[in-house]
């Protein structure tokens, strides 16, 4: 079941991939970024597939997905933010601090590089979901941009944290039923790959009309 | 690490339950932001079409004083000129029968002189009433003068006016504007208020210049669409919103009016 629904999740990350992909060319910052970053999702679940394939660990590749993760969309959110200059001393200090408090803790203890580290999940979920949050504010009286993206980020974010924060958690449990929580969370993950797929079939799919 | 079976179902159905929880918040989250975003949306919808009402009735305004303006011009030009200019000629023709007696010829030619000199006159009333040359040439405190001068030979009505400004004559092109304002003020307050008293004040207020009249006529109800959207009135607007200025009217019937603005 987790399989089929997490090949699903793969395909549609593919499609979207190839979607924003192949009008990159004349977008803006944001718009590549966004795709830098379904790039390099794309990468980490092709390499933890390869690695479950090997029978290995692939536990360390949530550290390259979240932080990966967090350093894109706040390069995204950053751009998005422009007008507001608040806002963006606040993504500046907030994300500076975090990555800080991220090195400093792997510093002193390296072997967290084995397991799910809960406060990097935490962390980097929950300052992603304030700046959406900033954009959202932001849309409120203009056009909107990354509209759907935004309402995706949040909502897979927010289900999907308090899945990994159980993570670790969850190992030790009967494998019979710490499946669902992964179960859910590839389904949650589809949804926010329809989400962005969304954004591309109203934003982006007519650009010849435009042009 | 081994639990309880039964606490490992407890547990997974927890974990669960919050992610689904913070869906849930996710979800009311952006239904929230929706709503707000059409709310404002459709209040600034509303805000820019009252804003286009408001400049279409200005400029519908401008048009119907202009052919109004017009049209008084060529009535002036017609009655005032042209038939002076008319018997010029026809005396002028008159000149050319032959065996005229010397006297015919000094009553035609005095008449013509007159008649020259009349229409004369009217031209330079009706260039007058268009742009005052004092105003033109010495700037808005002699033109404002010298419109207060002119109300007070019309005997009907007494004018106090006082300035404490010194008006820079570059800047005659805004204080045409003013010079407006206060003629349609004075205007409206000699023919629609029967004003007895009339006092118009220039003063210096934070760097800006403000301009205080009042008289004491029969006033208007400030509140009432009819006097809001008079054409006189739409054109002083107008005019402020072109001074970059705010204008404020008081009145109340019988009271007279009180009229402020800044440019």
């Amino acid at each position: 079941m987790n399989k089929i629904l997490a090949f699903i999740g793969y395909f549609f990350l593919l499609l979207n991939f190839i979607l924003f992909f192949k009008s990159i060319a004349h977008r803006g910052k944001a718009y590549r970024l966004f795709v830098f970053y379904l790039g390099l999702i794309l990468i980490v679940q092709i390499w933890s597939e390869l690695l479950i394939r090997q029978k290995t660990n692939n536990l360390f590749l949530s550290h390259f997905y979240f932080i990966g993760q967090f350093v894109i969309l706040t390069l995204f959110y950053f751009n998005l933010l422009k007008k507001v200059d608040l806002q963006r001393k606040i993504v500046k200090g907030a994300s500076i601090t975090v990555l800080l408090i991220l090195g400093w803790q792997y510093f002193n203890n390296p072997s967290l590089f084995f397991e799910f580290n809960l406060l990097e999940i935490f962390v980097t979920s929950f300052v992603i979901i304030i700046y959406a949050v900033f954009h959202f504010f932001n849309l409120l009286n203009e056009k909107k941009e990354f509209y759907y993206i935004n309402i995706g980020v949040v909502m897979y974010l927010f289900g999907s944290t308090i899945l990994f924060l159980a993570g670790n958690f969850m190992i030790s449990l009967n494998p019979e039923i710490n499946q669902l929580p992964w179960i859910f969370n590839s389904f949650l993950y589809i949804v926010y790959h329809v989400f962005i797929f969304v954004e591309w079939k109203k934003s982006y799919s007519k650009k010849k009309l435009n042009s | 690490m081994k639990i309880n079976p039964a606490y490992e179902k407890e547990l997974v159905l927890i974990i669960l339950y919050s992610s689904l929880f913070f869906i849930v918040v996710a979800i009311v989250l952006v239904v929230f932001f929706y709503y707000s975003r059409k709310k404002i949306i459709q209040k600034e919808v509303e805000k820019r079409s009252l804003v286009i009402q408001h400049q279409r009735e200005q400029l519908r305004a401008v048009i119907i004083t202009q052919e109004d303006e017009r049209k008084r011009i060529a009535q002036d030009l017609h009655d005032d000129i042209s038939s002076k200019l008319n018997i010029v000629s026809l005396n002028s023709y008159l000149l050319n029968t032959p065996n005229l007696l010397d006297n015919e010829i000094s009553e035609i030619t005095k008449n013509i002189i007159d008649l020259v000199g009349k229409a004369l006159e009217n031209t330079r009333r009706i260039a007058h009433d268009l742009l005052p040359p004092v105003f033109d040439q010495f700037g808005l405190d002699a033109g404002v003068e010298e419109l207060c001068l002119e109300f007070i030979c019309s005997k009907a009505v007494q004018v106090n006016y006082k300035n404490e400004v010194e008006f820079d004559k570059a800047d005659n092109d805004r204080h045409l504007h003013v010079f407006r304002i206060l003629q349609e003020l004075m205007n409206n307050s000699l023919r629609h208020g029967k004003a007895k008293n009339i006092s118009v004040l220039f003063e210096n207020i934070n760097g800006g210049v403000n301009c205080r009249y009042s008289d004491d006529g029969v006033g208007f109800d400030v509140n009432s669409k009819e006097n809001k959207n008079g054409l006189g009135m739409k054109n002083i607007e107008s005019r402020v919103d072109l001074l970059n200025g705010m204008i404020t009217f008081e009145s109340e019937l019988n009271k007279g009016i009180q009229v402020v603005f800044n440019f």
